[in-house]
């Protein structure tokens, strides 16, 4: 408590009280089901109340029809959004937290695929992502908008929201006005920036008259589009300081970036420092006495306590800190903090599946977004079984955390020296680094658990039965293998290496020295391991079959950077090559889109492919009678995610398994 | 119904499964997100019967997961939890005389983890290229249970009320990873006989289904002949299956080729004719057989059942395109064709698109399209000016329809010596030859309509003013004007320097394409379907071109109709240079500047031509008025679906406000 006194200092917004400075901002969740908020909506916002946030921002409510621009959206213009926002208020209002719903129209940041109508925009430009050209909104066009938030922004108050935040960055109608980007008009709401914000404007004056004097209303501006012509530092100081000499608002939440156009800048991935955006409240704080919201990638209480020492901000967004714990808030106010479970800004599971149109989830909290389905059941005291959990990497120790929780007896044996698997060497390159916080997390959980892990333990298949346990849980991981292509012509100069090998003992090549990467899987596993090259002096060819290089990069937003960096370590990049073959001293690849010929000279041939499942031990388990279960790259090598939400489940399956006392 | 003589695909000649079907037409099972995961919805009978009224004698419902560990898309339905759902479609397709199959699948390793969250599961582990998900190695319990799972799904499907089931062993499908030696490499039963899998499931839905229909969905071509099936070898799989079934659905493409299964336009129709005879040579068929081959007229439908090379017509796309499709046969009416193009009807997509269709917006809205009104009433008095339709494109073309239909009558007028705007540009470009068939569609439509039809007939927006003024109904459809788009282009304006490229756009460079020799930059900011029109047009006509794109890749959001693959080879094997991540900086004389989006890097690209992809805007000017509409691209320019969309809109309004008496 003593270590973060600024963090817990109530703040009065508006008059709207908080109990401290920590704001579970606006984020999408594709909770929504037919348009509405439902029960997934109210259970995972009362989490993060529960887990003792000042201020909850829910998702954006649609004002009007002519904004679907992504199928799970709320369609707070319909009425039937009531009973959901007051299942949502009254969850969230058990716990001390208050809650504000964010209203927006996309405008021509959409589709009409849903909506079946064309999009408004303020001029004819179309976004960068959805490629849609917008109608230019008329003045009747504009006046059904306004409306459309009088009339959900007085429905949220109804439903028993203590405010409402205008959605004036990221993703707006507002937003495309402010910007000289998307804003060619010549009449009253184009050219400088009065006219600029006029739309804005209006739309904070009606809304006010709608929901009156009491109830909070924010606004958020971005500081820096990152494109183009878009709207500047200074552009969005000017606004604070037009909205506060207006009156009618009571907050400024800040953003960075275009929601389509440089998305990665908002939801920046582990690459970007932390804190990367806190110069935008900073400015605007120095300009207004309105209390401003200061956010990006803050992940822990000691970086929130610090933008608000160092006088960047009133309050401090932490969306995936909080997705990935609920409790942060309260363990920060308790001392705790060691116990929470740090977000590693991987952007895997909640920007990533959000991206596709997949409901909100957390690549460490598998009950993220599953908070309405209650606490998972746990063994019966008489019956609890006793199982051994083999392997230490992420879906073994989730296991064996979830098995401890549901009251199994656990033993937690590892063959090697360390816990992690593979992900103690996936965070070997800086833009990565904060991946092994997954390590630990992990950690500290299976200590406060009472879980001492059993270093140095290889089993074999005739010892499982001496392990005494009523069930294993294989979590063993995957080995490579080579492939045919790659074995060794015989006098070959050339090393052949796998990029897991790669990363766990380094590339013991010389600086200078040419490397291939070839690389199947189109993640991280392949672009680290050029990083890593690029960063000992190795230059690096990048070849894969995929049509793009590091194709599932974009998932995580970490594309962009990524070419950056390569880039500036002159990368070649060759795609939709096969590799058919290594030689003494090169790689030779064809081209399956043209059938040419490629070879290229290297030193050293990574290989970043899919790896085998490891699971000998469970076919051992299986034929000897002993109930087992395999999860993780022992099931089948996949992403972190799965492993963990398969160690999660490991205390059901077994359950099942075992059909033994589980209530 | 009494077929005409003569007419092959109305005939009432074919008994299966002791069933006379009422025609030959079979509509087949696909991928539609009108159902959700446990139910098969009310808008889902509606579809399919308003295909069944229109004809069709055998439809087989969306395939149904058969077991909850396969969750391939969103919305696609689990047959044991949705069953009881299915009865309403099996009544809906009943109550007009056709048959309804339920379509049932477990689509293995081809599926998604992302909605179950559990391992995909495989014969042999591998990895799709697009989602790159490993899939486990299915056990013994695995497989027995999915072979139980299969008979069990038939069974339902029939105390349902299904008159069968049709199974598939096709693209997607579990049952074809065991046939093919490029996804089965198991050591064990399994593997040692592949066609055991497939024998073991039809054997127990037919034992299930005894009194009902069974149909096979097979590939007959994997389309990978260093591994995978080829025809001859499908004939001898089929030759120990044929005793299961009542009738046979050949179709092609595997794990590498998703796209080649329902290509559009591009592959031609009939493009398996030369596998099916490879079949039929291995193998003579005795049941009866349909067959995927890009066929989408009517007439070539017909002259395949004259020749027997078929004995059940194919024709799921052309009665997505057209429900009444086959009345048109019996002379009754003109049928709007199917164009191929695949930009409504092909949804396995993350975004959950509704099934569709680009030029009939009304599929998969069948209940929304029956509460459109039908008359409109004018109210009476004195003569009334006609109704004026402005741009004689596809949007006027339709609004004409559509008010004519309506019962008013119809002036159409266009600015160019001939009607068709675009539609009539693409359909004498020959680059999708089905776009003729749509033109000459809309022609006769509108003769037997006996629209009025003026060209070289200018109407400004003054005129058209004036005759709303007048009390005469407009809708303007004059469609959208190209020019470069400065946001694009690195806010280039005029012309550049001396000697520097021409810029022109997509319609000029359709209207007449720049001359063999001339050297063409491309600037695609787009990645769509016009662009790649504009594209092959340049292909074909010989024209070497440089594609500059922001995009990781060409053509990047053509993944939807199957073409994103298929593109990038057309342009590799044409030579076509591809400067990806990349955007136009400048003009200098002879050439282009290229500025690396992620790298400090530029270069010039030689060019005499710089021809910008960028999309069109709607050129506006015309008044606000009561009895003025805008529509298609003149409102925003968007797509044909759009467009006809907009249309019908504008006429209904236009119809309420004389019909409200405001005249």
């Amino acid at each position: 408590m003593a270590g973060f006194k600024h963090l817990f200092s109530p703040i009065t917004v508006g008059r709207m009280r908080l109990e401290n400075r920590i704001v579970f901002s606006a984020h999408l969740t594709n909770y929504a089901a037919d348009g509405l908020p439902g029960p997934a909506h109210a259970a995972y916002y009362e989490a993060r109340s529960k887990g003792g946030a000042g201020l909850i921002i829910t998702e954006e409510h649609s004002v009007h029809p002519s904004d679907w621009p992504y199928e799970k959206m709320i369609h707070g213009f319909k009425p039937e959004a009531l009973p959901g926002y007051r299942a949502i208020t009254s969850a969230v209002h058990r716990h001390s937290a208050r809650i504000v719903a964010q209203i927006n129209h996309n405008g021509p940041q959409g589709s009409s695929m849903y909506s079946r109508l064309p999009l408004l925009g303020p001029s004819q430009v179309p976004d960068p992502l959805f490629r849609e050209v917008p109608k230019e909104a008329t003045s009747g066009d504009l006046a059904e908008v306004v409306s459309g938030y009088q009339l959900v922004a007085a429905r949220a108050i109804e439903g028993g929201f203590d405010g409402v935040e205008l959605q004036c960055s990221h993703s707006s109608i507002v937003r495309a006005f402010l910007s000289p980007a998307s804003n060619h008009r010549g009449d009253a709401y184009g050219g400088d920036l009065r006219g600029r914000s006029r739309l804005m404007r209006e739309i904070v004056t009606a809304v006010r008259e709608a929901i009156g004097p009491g109830p909070a209303l924010g606004v958020r501006l971005s500081g820096d589009e990152m494109i183009d012509d878009g709207t500047t530092l200074d552009d969005a100081v000017a606004l604070a300081r037009m909205l506060e000499s207006e009156g009618g608002v009571d907050y400024i939440n800040t953003s960075i970036g275009v929601a389509t156009a440089s998305l990665y800048s908002i939801e920046a991935s582990m690459a970007i420092s932390p804190g990367y955006a806190l110069f935008i409240p900073s400015a605007i704080r120095k300009a207004v006495n309105l209390p401003v919201v200061g956010v990006g990638r803050i992940k822990d209480p000691l970086q929130a306590e610090k933008a608000l020492a160092g006088g960047h901000c009133d309050l401090v967004g932490m969306v995936r800190a909080q997705i990935a714990d609920p409790e942060l808030a309260s363990k920060s106010r308790l001392g705790r903090a060691r116990d929470i479970r740090l977000c590693l800004s991987c952007n895997q599971e909640c920007v990533g599946r959000v991206g596709m149109n997949r409901w909100l989830g957390c690549i460490e909290n598998p009950s993220a977004g599953k908070e309405y389905l209650g606490r998972p059941p746990r063994f019966s005291r008489p019956s609890a079984p006793r199982v051994a959990v083999i392997g230490a990497g992420p879906a073994g120790c989730q296991a064996a955390i979830s098995l401890a929780r549901a009251g199994a007896m656990v033993a937690l044996v590892e063959a090697g020296e360390r816990l992690g698997g593979q992900l103690a060497w996936a965070g070997r390159v800086a833009s990565r680094a904060e991946l092994t916080d997954l390590v630990r997390n992990q950690r500290n959980e299976l200590s406060s658990l009472g879980i001492e892990p059993e270093f140095g333990r290889l089993i074999r298949a005739e010892e499982i039965a001496l392990l005494g346990a009523d069930a294993i849980v294989v979590a063993t991981g995957s080995r490579d293998v080579a492939p045919g292509w790659a074995a060794d012509a015989g006098e070959r100069t050339m090393r052949v290496i796998s990029a897991r090998a790669l990363m766990a003992n380094g590339p013991r090549i010389p600086a200078g020295a040419t490397a291939v990467i070839y690389d199947e899987v189109g993640f991280h596993q392949g672009t680290s391991a050029a990083e890593l090259l690029w960063e000992m002096g190795v230059k690096v060819h990048f070849a894969t079959p995929l049509l793009v290089a590091g194709q599932d990069l974009g998932i995580t937003l970490d594309y962009e950077s990524f070419r950056m960096r390569a880039a500036a370590h002159g990368v070649q990049f060759h795609t939709a090559v096969i590799a058919s073959g290594a030689g003494a001293r090169s790689v030779s690849f064809f081209n399956h889109l043209d059938g040419g010929q490629l070879e290229i000279e290297a030193d050293l041939l990574v290989l970043s492919l899919h790896a085998t499942a490891e699971d000998s031990l469970f076919r051992a388990a299986r034929s000897g009678g002993i109930p087992a279960l395999r999860i993780g790259d022992a099931l089948s090598p996949r992403r972190a995610h799965a492993a963990v939400i398969e160690g999660d489940r490991a205390p059901g399956l077994l359950a099942g398994i075992l059909k033994g006392g589980w209530s | 119904m009494t077929p005409p003589t003569g007419s092959a695909l109305l005939a009432a000649d074919l008994v299966l499964g002791g069933r006379a079907l009422k025609s030959r037409a079979y509509f087949g099972p696909h991928p539609t997100n009108l159902n959700r995961r446990n139910e098969f919805r009310p808008a889902y009978a509606a579809y399919l019967a308003a295909r069944a009224a229109g004809g069709v004698a055998l439809l087989v419902s969306e395939a149904a997961s058969v077991s909850p560990d396969d969750w391939p898309y969103e919305y696609a339905p689990l047959l044991p939890e949705a069953a009881g759902s299915l009865a309403a479609v099996a009544r809906a397709v009943h109550k007009e005389g056709s048959l309804l199959l339920a379509g049932l699948n477990h689509a293995g390793g081809q599926g998604s983890s992302a909605y179950s969250q559990q391992a995909l599961s495989a014969p042999s582990p591998f990895a799709e290229t697009t989602a790159n998900e490993l899939s486990s190695q299915l056990d013994e319990e695995q497989i027995e249970a999915i072979v139980a799972a299969f008979a069990t799904a038939a069974r339902t499907a029939l105390s349902a009320g299904c008159d069968g089931v049709e199974v598939n062993a096709g693209q997607y499908s579990l049952i074809r990873q065991f046939l093919s030696p490029l996804t089965n490499q198991r050591q064990d039963r399994w593997g040692e006989d592949r066609t055991l899998f497939a024998a073991r499931v039809l054997h127990g839905v037919r034992e299930q289904a005894r009194e009902g229909i069974v149909g096979l969905r097979l590939c007959v071509d994997e389309l990978a002949p260093w591994a995978g099936i080829l025809p001859a070898q499908a004939a001898s799989i089929f030759a120990k299956l044929e005793g299961y079934v009542d009738y046979l659905v050949l179709e092609r493409g595997s794990i590498y080729t998703q796209h080649a299964t329902i290509p559009d336009f591009h592959d031609g129709a009939g493009f398996l004719d030369q596998a099916v005879e490879e079949f039929r040579g291995t193998h003579a068929t005795v049941v009866p057989l349909a067959v995927l081959d890009g066929r989408v007229g009517l007439r070539e439908a017909e002259e395949q059942l004259a020749r027997g090379t078929v004995q059940l017509a194919e024709l799921t796309r052309p009665l997505i395109a057209d429900p009444q499709a086959l009345t048109g046969l019996a002379g009754m009416a003109s049928a709007r064709p199917c164009a191929a193009c695949n930009q409504g009807c092909q949804v396995r997509d993350p975004r959950n698109p509704v099934v569709s269709c680009a030029f009939n917006p009304d599929a998969g809205h069948e209940s929304e399209a029956a509460g459109r009104i039908t008359r409109a009433v004018r109210s009476t008095g004195a003569a009334k000016p006609p109704w004026l339709v402005a741009g004689a494109g596809i949007a006027g073309m339709e609004a004409a329809l559509e008010a004519s239909r309506l019962g008013m009558s119809v002036r159409l007028c266009d600015a160019s010596d001939q009607p068709g705007g675009e539609l009539r540009l693409l359909a004498e470009k020959g680059l999708n030859p089905n776009l003729a068939g749509m033109f000459d569609y809309y022609l006769r439509a509108l003769a037997a309509a006996k629209v009025e039809i003026s060209t070289s007939c200018h109407l400004d927006p003054a005129e058209a003013l004036a005759h709303a003024q007048d009390g005469g109904p407009v809708v303007a459809a004059t469609g959208a004007t190209y020019s470069p788009r400065p946001w694009n282009l690195g806010r280039l304006t005029g012309t550049g320097p001396q000697g520097a490229p021409v810029v022109t756009t997509m319609r000029e460079a359709l209207m007449s394409p720049p001359a063999a020799g001339v050297k063409v930059a491309l600037f695609d900011p787009t990645g769509g379907v016009w662009a790649m029109t504009v594209m092959d047009a340049l292909l074909a006509s010989g024209t070497a071109f440089t594609l500059i794109t922001p995009d990781r890749l060409a053509g990047s959001q053509l993944a939807p109709t199957g073409d994103l693959v298929p593109a990038a080879q057309r342009l590799a094997r044409a030579g076509v240079r591809v400067l990806a991540d990349s955007q136009v900086a400048g003009l200098v004389p002879g050439g282009v500047r290229i500025q690396e989006r992620f790298g400090a890097g530029s270069q010039i690209v030689e060019a005499d031509v710089l021809l910008d992809c960028s999309l069109p805007a709607a050129p506006g000017g015309w008044p606000e008025h009561e009895l003025l509409r805008l529509a298609g691209d003149a409102l925003a320019p968007r797509g044909w679906q759009a467009a006809i969309l907009d249309a019908r809109k504008a006429v209904s309004e236009l119809a309420a406000e004389v019909a409200g008496g405001r005249l």
